[in-house]
Formats: C-alpha cells, sequence, structure tokens
C-alpha cells in the first residue's frame, strides 16, 4: 500500500502532501521533514529506493525521483514493487507535465488543486489506480471541461481595476 | 492549462514564497487565517466563488504545517454544493485535512451516499474518491453495499468501476464484515471476465487482499486468475501503455515468468545498473553472465564486450571470469550471446584453468565445440580464434586436442564464409608453425581506459528525451568500474610484444571484439599506427574528449594529444548569428515561442506563458556542435519594474543537447525598458559573447479590452493632463495602411474599439495593464493624417502616471520607424514634453464630443 506521496522542493519546502494513513498533522510534518532530510543527503548516483527503519519505521520504504528542483517521494509498504513505483512517478511525472506543458514547480505550487486532481486519477486510498497514462488523460479532461463549464473565460476585466 | 482562476489563492501563495524567513511566513499566514476566520464567521454569508478560494488556501496552509481546524465545517459543506468545482474542492480538501474519526464527516454521510448513487458519474468519482482516502468504520458501514453495487453494474463506465473496487478494497480493509464471502466470491469471479485492464487491476487488487482474508473462499476465482496470467504473459495481449519496460502490468505481481518479455533496453539498463553498482567485479561478471543467461535475445554486443574489457584489464578476475564462462556454456542449451562471451572469455583465459579438474583444454575445447554447429558464422569466426588461442597458450598440448582443433581448422578451409575461412586457413599455417608463433595469438592487451560504452548507449538513447539539466549532468557521473580499473595502471602483460604484430592479429579478427574494442592504440605503443587506421573500421566509441566531462576551462587551442593539431590550428573566425536578432525578438515580442539568437554553435529558443502580471518563461540551450560547449554564462540584466529569477544555468552542454533555464518573471510595476540577456559560451576554440534582450515587453502584461462608449469616455475626460493623460504627434512612423495598423496595434496586445470613433482615420484603443502594484485600465486614441501617412498624434490615458508613461513608450517604440528617425534633433520623448498639452487636451475632448453626438 501507498501511505503517502510527497512533492518537495530542494530547500524541503512541501509542494504536494497526500498521505493515505490516518496520522495526526504534527507526525505528518515529522513525516515530510525527515523524508526530506534523508533524501537530500543522498548523492545523486545513488538508488532511487531508502529504507530506514530508525526513521520512517519497520515495513516503510521510500521510492523516489529527483527532477529539477522537485524530489517526488512515495512512501509505501513492503508489498509495494520498488520499479513499480519508480513507474508510477513516472506516470504522474508524465500527466503533470502533459497538463502544464513543460511542468515546473511554479505550476505545482499555484495549482495545488489540479495536482491533487490529477493524483486523485493515479492513487486512490493508498492503491494504485490506473497507470495508463492515456486514460488519466481522459480523466482529466473530462474533469477540465466540467470546471470550466461554470466559469467562462474572462473576457472583461476582473478584480480591481482602477478606473 | 487552466489558469486556477483564484487571484486570491495566487496572491496569497506569491506573498508565502516572498517570505524571508519562517516568522515572516508565520505572519502572513496568521494573517490570512484570522482573515479566513472572520469571513467564515461573517453573517453577510460568501459568494460560492470566495468558499472555493478560502478553503484552498486552507489546504495550502495546512500542508505548510499550520492548524486549520477551524476550517473543517466549511470544507465539508461544500461536498453538499450542486455546483460540480465546489463539490470538487470539497471532496478534495476533505479527503486531505479529516481523518476518519471526525464527527463531521457523518454530517455528509447522506449527500455522500446520494451522490455514490446519482446518475452523475463525476460525482460518483469524487465521493468514492473521497471516501476510499478517508476509510472509516462509519463510511463502510453505510456504504460498502452501495459501493458494490456501483462496482457490479453494467451500466457504469469503466472508470468509475475500477474506483468502486479500490474503494471496496478500503472499506473492506477498515471493516471485513462488509464483504460477505459466501454470496460476494461468484460476484468477484465475474468480475474477473473483465477486459479493461484498468478495472482488472483495481479488481485484483480488491480480491488479493480478500483471498489474504479469507483464503478458502474465493477458489473459484483460481481458473480465471491462471487464465489472465497467460492471457498477459503468454499472449501479450496487452495494450502498450500497461508495460512498464515490457513487462506487461507490473502491478500484478511481477510475474516471473514473463522473464522472455525483458526488451533489450532493461537489459542494458541492468548492465548499466550493474557496472555503477558492483560491490566488486566478480559480482558484476556473474550478474552479466546471468543476464546474458536469462535475456540473451536482448543483451546486446556492448555489453559482453564490456565484461571482456573488465576481465581483461583485471588479472585478478580472469581465471573466476573462465571458471564462470566455461560453467554456462557447458549448459545444454545455450543463447548465441552466450556462446560468444563464454568462447571469448575460454580463449584467452582458459589456460588458467588449467590445473583445476575438468578444466583441461582438451575439455574446454570439447564445451565449446559442442555448440559450434548451431551457431552463426560471426560467432564460428570468433570460435576459431578462441581454438587456436587456447591451442597456443597451452605449452605442452595435448596432441589429441590438436589433431581435434585442427581438423575444425581443415573442414573449414573452404567454408562458405570468406571471413571464417580466412581464419581457419591463417590459424592452420600458424599452429603448424608450433609455438614460435604463440606471441602473437598471447592474451590481448589491456583496454585503454575509456567511457563505458554502455553508458554512452543510455545516453544515446536519452538525447531523444528532452531532460532537465539537473538529469542531463547526473547522467555523466563516471562509473564506479572504470575507478576501480583506473587504480590499476595499465600496462601490456608479458612485457610487450611487437606492436606491428599485435595490430596483425587484430586484423584477423575483424568480426570479433578485439577489433572493435582495441580500435585504440595499447599505452605502449604511443604513435599512430597505420595498420590500426586501416585494420579497424568499426570504431565503436567515439574519442573520450568529446563526451567526457569538459574541463572548468576550455583550452585554447584543441587537445594536445592530437598530433596533427597544431599544423592545422588557426585563428577561429567570429562567431555570427545565423539570423537577424532584431527580427527573431520581434517575434518574440508578439509571440510566446520562437527563437531567441542562433549561431553555428548554440541556438536559444524561447517559450514562454503569462498570466496577468506573472509569467513564466523558459529558455532552451541547445548545442548544434559536435563538441560541448562550456563556461555557459547567461546573466539577466534587472530593470526597475520587473522582476526577473532565472535558475542557475549549467556549466556546459553536452554535444547535440539541450538544456533548460527556467525563468520567472513578476511585473511589479509597469516596466519601461526590456531586460537584457548577457550570454556567453566557449566552444573549445573561442569565448563567444553576445549581449540579447529578452522578449519580455509590455505587452505580456496587457489584456485587449473592449469597452462601450458610455464607459470610455468618463475614463477618458477623468484623466486631464500630464502625467495621466499624455499626448504627443509623432513623426517617422512607419507608413501603414489604416487596416495594417489596427493589425499591428491588435498584435500588440491593444485591442481596438471599432466604430468609436466616426473618423476613420483615427483608432481608439483599450488595454489593461497587469502589475503586481495595481490593475490599469490604459485608453489609447492615434489620429493619423491621412495625407502623411509619417505621422500621427498619439494620446494615451489613464488613472496611474507610471502606466500611461509605460503604454506611451510601448506603442512609440513599435510604431516609430528607427531608421527613418533623425539621429540629431529631440528625441520622442522630448516631443512629448514640450508638446503644448492643456490646449491639446481641450481641442481634443471637443472633437470627442463632437463625434458622440453624430
Amino acid at each position: 500500500m501507498i501511505k503517502a506521496v510527497l512533492i518537495v522542493n530542494n530547500h524541503g519546502k512541501p509542494r504536494l502532501t497526500k498521505f493515505y494513513e490516518r496520522i495526526s498533522p504534527e507526525k505528518q510534518q515529522e513525516v515530510i521533514r525527515a523524508s526530506f532530510l534523508v533524501l537530500s543527503q543522498r548523492p545523486p548516483n545513488v538508488c532511487g529506493f531508502v529504507e530506514d527503519d530508525a526513521v520512517f519505521g519497520k515495513n516503510i520504504k521510500i521510492v523516489y525521483r529527483h527532477f529539477a528542483t522537485l524530489y517526488f517521494i512515495f512512501l509505501v509498504d513492503k508489498s509495494e514493487s520498488e520499479l513499480g513505483i519508480l513507474d508510477l512517478i513516472q506516470v504522474f511525472v508524465g500527466t503533470l507535465d502533459k497538463c502544464f506543458e513543460n511542468v515546473c514547480e511554479l505550476d505545482l505550487t499555484f495549482n495545488l488543486n489540479k495536482v491533487h486532481t490529477i493524483l486523485n486519477e493515479i492513487v486512490m486510498g493508498g492503491q494504485v489506480l490506473e497507470t495508463n497514462s492515456v486514460e488519466i488523460s481522459k480523466a482529466l479532461e473530462d474533469i477540465n471541461r466540467l470546471e470550466r463549464m461554470p466559469e467562462p473565460l474572462p473576457t472583461q476585466l476582473k478584480g480591481p481595476i482602477r478606473r | 492549462m487552466a489558469v486556477s482562476g483564484m487571484r486570491g489563492l495566487s496572491v496569497f501563495i506569491s506573498d508565502i514564497r516572498n517570505c524571508q524567513n519562517k516568522e515572516q511566513e508565520r505572519a502572513r499566514v496568521d494573517k490570512e487565517l484570522a482573515n479566513i476566520r472572520t469571513r467564515f464567521k461573517s453573517e453577510r454569508g460568501m459568494t460560492a466563488y470566495e468558499k472555493k478560494k478560502y478553503v484552498w488556501k486552507m489546504l495550502y496552509v495546512y500542508m505548510l504545517g499550520y492548524d486549520v481546524d477551524f476550517g473543517h465545517v466549511e470544507a465539508i459543506a461544500l461536498i453538499s454544493a450542486q455546483k460540480y468545482a465546489e463539490k470538487q474542492v470539497g471532496y478534495v480538501v476533505t479527503a486531505c485535512l479529516l481523518n476518519e474519526n471526525n464527527e463531521f464527516l457523518r454530517m455528509v454521510i447522506n449527500t455522500i451516499r446520494n451522490d455514490i448513487v446519482s446518475r452523475n458519474e463525476t460525482f460518483q468519482c469524487l465521493a468514492l474518491t473521497m471516501v476510499a482516502n478517508v476509510g472509516g468504520k462509519e463510511f463502510s458501514e453505510s456504504l460498502a453495499g452501495d459501493v458494490q453495487k456501483l462496482l457490479i453494474s453494467s451500466a457504469c463506465r469503466s472508470l468509475v468501476r475500477k474506483k468502486a473496487a479500490l474503494c471496496l478494497l478500503r472499506l473492506f480493509r477498515k471493516n471485513p464484515d462488509v464483504v460477505n464471502v459466501e454470496g460476494w466470491s461468484d460476484r468477484m469471479s465475474q468480475l474477473l471476465d473483465e477486459r479493461d485492464l484498468g478495472v482488472l487491476t483495481a479488481v485484483m487488487s480488491l480480491l488479493i487482499a480478500l483471498v489474504a482474508a479469507s483464503p478458502d473462499g474465493y477458489w473459484n476465482c483460481v481458473p480465471k486468475c491462471v487464465r489472465i496470467l497467460e492471457r498477459l504473459a503468454r499472449s501479450q495481449d496487452i495494450p502498450q501503455e500497461y508495460t512498464y519496460y515490457g513487462i506487461p502490468s507490473p502491478w500484478l505481481q511481477y510475474l516471473g515468468s514473463a522473464d522472455f518479455a525483458i526488451r533489450e533496453e532493461l537489459a542494458l539498463k541492468a548492465a548499466i545498473l550493474a557496472e555503477k553498482f558492483a560491490p566488486d567485479l566478480s559480482w558484476y561478471v556473474d550478474v552479466i553472465l546471468q543476464l546474458i543467461e536469462k535475456a540473451g535475445d536482448f543483451v546486446s554486443d556492448d555489453i559482453w564486450y564490456r565484461v571482456v574489457q573488465f576481465v581483461t584489464n583485471n588479472d585478478d578476475l580472469q581465471p573466476y571470469a573462465a571458471g564462470q564462462a566455461l560453467m554456462y556454456i557447458a549448459k545444454p542449451a545455450v543463447h548465441e550471446t552466450m556462446v560468444k562471451a563464454s568462447g571469448y572469455l575460454l580463449g584467452e583465459f582458459g589456460h588458467l584453468l588449467a590445473r583445476q579438474p575438468g578444466c583441461s583444454p582438451k575439455e574446454i575445447f570439447g564445451a565449446i565445440h559442442e555448440k559450434f554447429s548451431t551457431v552463426s558464422t560471426t560467432t564460428k569466426a570468433l570460435l576459431l580464434s578462441s581454438y587456436v588461442k587456447l591451442l597456443m597458450h597451452t605449452t605442452n598440448p595435448d596432441r589429441e586436442l590438436v589433431e581435434q582443433v585442427f581438423a575444425v581448422f581443415r573442414q573449414y578451409q573452404r567454408f562458405v564464409d570468406a571471413e571464417v575461412q580466412q581464419r581457419a586457413v591463417e590459424y592452420l599455417a600458424l599452429g603448424r608453425r608450433g609455438h614460435t608463433m604463440a606471441d602473437i595469438l598471447a592474451e590481448m592487451p589491456k583496454f585503454p581506459e575509456r567511457e563505458s560504452a554502455l553508458l554512452k548507449k543510455a545516453e544515446d538513447v536519452e538525447d531523444t528525451a528532452d531532460m532537465s539539466a539537473a538529469v542531463r549532468l547526473r547522467s555523466q557521473q563516471p562509473s564506479t568500474a572504470i575507478v576501480i580499473s583506473e587504480q590499476r595502471p595499465a600496462a601490456v602483460p608479458n612485457g610487450g610484444y611487437p606492436a606491428g604484430r599485435q595490430r596483425s592479429m587484430d586484423q584477423y579478427e575483424l568480426n570479433g571484439p578485439p577489433a572493435r574494442t582495441t580500435s585504440a592504440p595499447p599505452p605502449s605503443t604511443g604513435a599512430v599506427d597505420l595498420l590500426d587506421l586501416m585494420g579497424t573500421p568499426a570504431i565503436e566509441a567515439a574519442p573520450v574528449e568529446s563526451t567526457s566531462p569538459p574541463p572548468a576551462v576550455a583550452p585554447a587551442a584543441p587537445a594536445p594529444v592530437d598530433p596533427f593539431a597544431l599544423a592545422i590550428y588557426e585563428p577561429p573566425q567570429p562567431v555570427q548569428p545565423t539570423g537577424s536578432i532584431a527580427e527573431w525578438f520581434r517575434k518574440l515580442s508578439v509571440g510566446p515561442n520562437g527563437i531567441l539568437y542562433e549561431d553555428p554553435f548554440l541556438q536559444i529558443g524561447v517559450k514562454s506563458d503569462y498570466r496577468a502580471h506573472q509569467g513564466k518563461m523558459a529558455l532552451f540551450l541547445g548545442n548544434k556542435h559536435t563538441g560541448p560547449l562550456t563556461n555557459i554564462q547567461l546573466v539577466v540584466g534587472q530593470v526597475a519594474g520587473l522582476r526577473m529569477q532565472s535558475s542557475p544555468a549549467p556549466q556546459a552542454i553536452p554535444p547535440r543537447a539541450q538544456i533548460q533555464v527556467p525563468i520567472d518573471i513578476l511585473c511589479v510595476q509597469p516596466p519601461r525598458e526590456v531586460p537584457t540577456l548577457d550570454c556567453g559560451y566557449s566552444n573549445g576554440q573561442q569565448m563567444v559573447t553576445v549581449k540579447l534582450r529578452l522578449p519580455v515587453v509590455l505587452g505580456k502584461f496587457l489584456v485587449p479590452q473592449q469597452l462601450p462608449m458610455k464607459e470610455f469616455l468618463p475614463r477618458w475626460n477623468a484623466a486631464t493632463g500630464p502625467p495621466l493623460k499624455l499626448q504627443e504627434v509623432l513623426r517617422n512612423v512607419k507608413p501603414l495602411p489604416m487596416a495594417a495598423f489596427e493589425e499591428l496595434l491588435t498584435s500588440l496586445k491593444i485591442g481596438v474599439i471599432p466604430g468609436m470613433d466616426p473618423n476613420k482615420n483615427n483608432v481608439v484603443a483599450a488595454s489593461a495593464l497587469y502589475a503586481q502594484s495595481g490593475n490599469t485600465l490604459c485608453l489609447i486614441r492615434i489620429e493619423t493624417d491621412p495625407t502623411d501617412r509619417t505621422q500621427l498624434r498619439l494620446t494615451v490615458a489613464s488613472q496611474d502616471g507610471a502606466a500611461t508613461s509605460a503604454m506611451r513608450e510601448y506603442i512609440v517604440s513599435n510604431i516609430v520607424d528607427k531608421a527613418r528617425e533623425p539621429t540629431v534633433g529631440p528625441s520622442a520623448a522630448e516631443a512629448a514634453a514640450a508638446a503644448p498639452q492643456s490646449a491639446a487636451g481641450t481641442n481634443d475632448i471637443l472633437a470627442e464630443l463632437a463625434g458622440l453626438v453624430m
């Protein structure tokens, strides 16, 4: 089972946190900090799997990938395959990339809602929901259409315009 | 990508990002939370849009680690909203903030159930996702039945059904009683007939959990599971999107029998991983030989060449490798790649095993020759070399062995393949001369150190993908294996033998690995060997200098290893751009993507995206050259009003590679100039520097506006004179017909309002200027002179002097023809200052009023 999905930037700032198991907000922050501490000290040429019983408890392993300014971190239990999760990260990032066209940290920061929506189409309740990027994109397109419907694109000025 | 659509949220996130330290962040968050609290409590109520915005803000704050308990109710309340966008926020945020024990959840169970049983698929999905993420006994008791119905309903789309499967799994984990084995096992069995792999994967996850809880209850599912496995693994009946390196759905517990499906790519990657992380070299040899055994079809020659290279360079490894090779080749069914690798290793090092039982040259020959008839001619040629080496490395060869080997050579003297034939004839002749020829057939010399051909190959594969700079840099890390062997100084064994003879041996083995892997001269023969050039057409790796990480300071002349370099060296010509920088800039000023700069070595492309006062730009630096570009320098000049943040550019760009440098842009105040980009690089011959302008023009922060006359005029009149309203007469304007002129304005993001001015030689336009300091509506009127198209009168008005003046400059710089402007005389700005503003202003308004009355 996937216990948590985190996106953390190079400075340790969380950009997405999603926990699939019940833990207190304080503990969540602890996990985010600990994961970042462990990963930020790893050299770039080592593998993307970490197990550290002292930090995360028994049975938990971290599978991660580091892209540019972001760590994509999956905390999973022993029943998950590391390579499978790596592929899942690839699917996740690939989908983000498709949605944001050359995704960068800013996209994720300012569009937290989108990122959550995308993740919800890939992982659900700690289980892999879909790995087919075509299916995921299809589901997201449906959602996009719905989101846009009630709010037509602004043709007139919005917000406080000094007039 | 749609804009998040919530300005307040973006501003808040920007504020947080700009905080210098944790205290500032906390202060900003506290302020926002206080605001949200007040708004939630306020009697006045909020619009749906506001609620949505505040709930997202809460999630963001929660992610940063602050307590937002007070807002849970609001998030939950949104679940009951009817509009999709609000409902979605409610569900997503609730799933993040609340845990299963939260008593508020009880309030919405009915709503959730209504959504699940509704006919609206998107609502069903939202509800299922939330229930699966939150879980909870309460949910499982009240909702499991409905979820089960969804899962088996034939009316639902697969999208809904796979979510239902995982949702049920989650509820089952919380409360196993929700599933009744007797009734449900038949259902599960039916579900396994599903053809949609997404649903099937989800159902399989559910089944595994169910079976784990009651192993005997689901026997009826076994035959179907076996059939699915067969379909996936044997028939490869699976859509491409579900494969991971050719292995179908690793999610289905990694199918042990799928080994044969491993593709070359996986084999290559495994080989590289093995090389990078090898604890010791014998382990590496083991892994690669195992890899060849299991997936021989997909192991390219490069992989086993690399093994040969290691073994040759590490004396300690040779007996071990030979022993392993013998073990593998002695197996009954051996892949041809294994025959090649083992045959070569045994030919070279087989004699080292002589003292071990069962490893006499005769026995080794027997083991190899058993496979001889089954392999291709290329491999046969290689094996002939192995035989003669095996023979010559043994001091007193067994008579019987000599006869056997010679018999093979004789047999192949008339073989149809010329290569095999030639080898057979020559080896026979060499063999007859006996031991005097042993030197020619001695072990191969050590290989000169070079970049792993495998890594290079992997990089070539990856070159096609557009990689970020960071990833690219990492892929250049040298492998540890190279480091290990570097510690052993490469020396020619056995005191060295004449280089010429050595070369001639290489020639014989055109198709074998030595010809390809020893293409560079051995370290002891420093001079250029002509035979080498002729005898080795297949040079597999590029010279090390072009692919290894470049030195920090590029040498002015080519690397000194090339003896001809000095003779042909000439001072390099200055590097010229391949097109017009100004024209590239102009195109980028009105479009989001394009070329900023290009010369024979470097191309800089730009992709940009602007939202209101914020923008993102990515510079794509492509190396067109065959060598690396080093000393990359990119300096973005700061201009007043714009905040530009760029990530540091990497030091070097590998050959034919592209790197990306993102730049974040924030328009704080209307900018009056365009930022510069100082760009420099070294191509190994010279340092090239060029000063460019980044196309961050005012137009990027403009949105054309269409206003009705009754809104336009009061605003126009409200700006009475400088600095809010500026007017001037421009000369030396590019002469354009009216339609083309209006088109130009439109391309500058200035919205021409047709029919506003009754005089068809006048243009009235409006545009909103976005800046962090505030958004300003700019109004523009241009009166052209039909008798002289090179002059016109421009009036710009807004409620902000800075915006007016920035807009004025923007328009002037785009419509005045620089080439026509006299070099001496008052500049446009001075002319503006000198213009009699007040008088012109009055006339103007009168003229307009007249127009309006008509």
